[in-house]
């Protein structure tokens, strides 16, 4: 720049700046509360699962802090680091089971979840646009009650069904739960298709069977996959269902994580189950992207 | 005469009270650039929309080689449908766009493949075909949406205002493409615009429509040059309205009685011709001078420059005559260098031949919403006109 504008050019300078501390000043407390409430716990999460339970429950310190007891038949109270937690999870298969069952078990709830969403979805985003706020009401109406109501509600619908504490129960009820989360996603991305669309694959010479296979469906794929996201994470974590609608049998890793907290005290065992199953959605998650990512590396191949 | 390829009856379209199409007839033969030309909300795209299927008339039939194809859906019409906002399928490459007609049509992958390549070789893409939709730019969108829609080798394609979206420059090549793709493919095209312009350029017939009906049907030249009413007059090109009385006529012209300027003469195109009026002149049959020219015309008449619109190739004066009425004329810029013949507050003469002009009686004005036009010729207009 020439040395006449640099008189000029401080002002956009001053101006990005000013900009730039702005948008520091705005995200700064949802970022301390981020810190605070989740990346903090998160790492002491990490560092418990790693730890030796406390005599009493919670978590036993890193480090002696009192000289050691005399106190010798009680033995001395553990501390440090340990690998334990994670040897116990894979020298037993019965938590491998477990894993297993709970992802089956999403799996299937997000799948029924998709499958009943997508009408329902679809019916909302083709109505006028002044009624789709009422239908969308509608969907999400349920959460005006509240959700152990809900559950206990279907104890009553369940009873004379025998249905009560079956695997069965349970499905039925994470899928009344968690179905607005996969009709809302799906509508979001319905809506925003361009009917023209429609109309040319009929206009080319596609069947109303075809248009859907062809256009709508293929283009409601990102719908899809984030409400899957939004069914099948949280059934991984789900504890109640399953303790209030399920039998013995169905048990899940939500129900795990509660019992090492709440029943038996073992924090450290808790925290690695929970990391465990951390790292199971994340490695989901990873899946995922990687096909859908392949998918369209392969669709761009042929003609 | 041989069967048309296309023929509308007595089409009616109502959506509630208002009628979208009124009572509509009209004929489109093969080989044909067909195209419907009318301001938004004229019904042309509720008729587009009838005839590729999507929409079925209340009344009246759709013969398609003489056969009624009202219910028939849109997949088992031969029509293809360029459409405006090009609806192109975003998760598709530019070829398996192209490719979506055929594959519907179960033919052969060999045969696809190669119909592809030729056709988008026909639109100078052939090195696109694996990029995806929003890789494009407008222009090249609406050429596959072009080559999508002729790959099946459809009856009709229909065009529903394919050039709206596009800048000017752009619009003036996909433009002589359509011509020339019409010319090469030999489909019979019927094109939908709002254009003027556009419509004068491209088609063999133009049919004109308002609110509903069909206001003239015929070759741009005629429609340019005998507008049959007031809307037409001033929905083609511009016109100079002057409401008048023809009081008398000889073999060759009318004597019309124009309140405050006087009489002038213009051409008799039909047998009587009396009673009130407007007489439509175009611009570029208005000679502009200086006072004291000798423009030697039938109707001479003096008044003062109150504005102009100087577009590059020609230059329009809006002359106040002393009558008070308002006069647009044309003025080639054809001298050399940057002259400029008139300014703002000149007084000039404006004139027209006797042979200049058509006369619009009363009883053949339908529309009476017609009024002053002002908006400037383009450069393709004056081309097409030649």
């Amino acid at each position: 720049m020439s040395a006449s504008s640099t008189s000029h050019s401080q002002l956009p300078i001053k101006h990005t700046k000013r900009k730039s501390f702005t948008r520091w000043i705005i995200s700064f407390p949802p970022m301390i509360y981020m810190i605070l409430f989740f990346a903090l716990p998160s790492l002491i999460m990490v560092v418990g699962s790693f730890m030796i339970p406390g005599d009493t429950g919670g978590l036993a310190p890193l480090f002696p802090i009192a000289p050691p007891q005399i106190n010798a038949q009680d033995g001395l109270q553990e501390t440090g680091l340990t690998l334990e937690n994670y040897t116990t999870f894979f020298s037993d298969t019965v938590f491998a089971w477990i894993f297993f069952k709970s992802v089956a078990v999403a799996g299937l709830t997000t799948f029924i979840c998709a499958l009943m969403a997508y009408p329902v979805a679809l019916l909302i985003s083709r109505h006028p646009k002044s009624q789709r706020d009422l239908l969308l009401l509608l969907v999400v109406l349920p959460f005006a009650s509240n959700f152990l109501v809900r559950v206990y509600a279907w104890m009553i619908i369940l009873g004379p069904f025998n249905l009560l504490f079956t695997n069965t129960a349970v499905i039925i009820a994470l899928v009344y739960v968690h179905l607005p989360f996969m009709i809302l996603p799906l509508y979001t991305n319905l809506e925003k298709h361009d009917p023209a669309l429609l109309d040319a694959a009929r206009d080319l010479g596609a069947s109303p069977w075809q248009t859907f296979w062809k256009v709508t469906f293929p283009l409601s794929l990102p719908g899809i996959f984030s409400g899957s996201a939004l069914v099948f994470i949280p059934v991984l974590g789900m504890f109640a269902i399953p303790e209030i609608l399920g039998g013995k049998d169905s048990l899940l890793v939500g129900n795990l994580i509660k019992e090492a907290f709440l029943a038996t005290r073992d924090w450290p065992f808790g925290s690695m189950v929970s990391m465990m199953l951390t790292l199971l959605v994340l490695a989901i998650a990873g899946l995922c992207s990687w096909l859908s990512n392949r998918s369209r590396r392969l669709q761009m191949k042929g003609v | 005469m041989t069967l048309p390829l296309l023929k509308l009856q007595n089409i009616t379209r109502r959506f509630g009270d208002a009628i979208a199409v009124n009572n509509i007839t009209l004929e489109v033969h093969t080989g044909e650039f067909f195209t419907l030309l009318g301001p938004s909300g004229c019904g042309k795209t509720t008729l587009l929309r009838m005839i590729a299927g999507f929409d079925q008339p209340d009344e009246g039939q759709i013969l398609l080689d003489g056969q009624n194809i009202v219910g028939l859906p849109p997949e088992k019409r031969p029509f293809h449908t360029v459409f405006q906002s090009y609806a192109l399928f975003p998760h598709l490459t530019v070829a398996e766009n192209v490719a979506f007609p055929l594959k519907m049509a179960k033919r052969e992958q060999a045969f696809i493949q190669q119909r592809v390549k030729e056709t988008l070789e026909l639109v100078h893409l052939e090195d696109k075909g694996h990029r995806f939709p929003n890789e494009l730019s407008g222009g090249q969108c609406q050429r596959v949406a072009l080559a999508r829609s002729l790959i099946n080798q459809p009856r009709l394609l229909l065009l529903d205002e394919p050039t709206s979206a596009l800048d000017a420059k752009l619009r003036e090549k996909l433009l002589v493409e359509l011509s020339s793709l019409q010319r090469t493919t030999g489909i019979t095209f019927i094109f939908i615009t709002h254009a003027q312009d556009e419509a004068l350029a491209l088609s063999h017939r133009i049919a004109v429509m308002n609110s509903g009906h069909v206001e003239q049907l015929d070759e741009p030249s005629k429609i340019y040059s005998y507008p049959k009413n007031r809307f037409v007059a001033n929905f083609i090109g511009n016109c100079n309205l002057l409401e008048g009385t023809a009081e008398g006529f000889n073999t060759t012209h009318l004597q019309i009685n124009i309140p405050q300027l006087g009489e002038v003469r213009a051409p008799r195109h039909e047998k009587k011709h009396e009673g009130k009026g407007w007489l439509a002149l175009r611009p570029e049959h208005i000679a502009i001078a200086a006072p004291e020219a000798d423009l030697n015309y039938t109707n001479t008449f003096h008044g003062k420059v109150c504005d102009f619109l100087y577009v590059g190739d020609v230059t329009t004066y809006i002359v106040e005559l002393d009558s008070g009425q308002r006069i647009e004329a044309l003025l080639a810029n054809s001298g050399l260098g940057s002259i400029r013949f008139f300014d703002i507050g000149d007084h000039v003469q404006v004139a027209w031949h006797a042979d200049a002009g058509y006369f619009l009686p009363d009883n053949a004005d339908q529309s009476s919403q017609a009024s002053y036009s002002t908006s400037a010729s383009t450069p393709l207009t004056a081309s097409s006109r030649t």
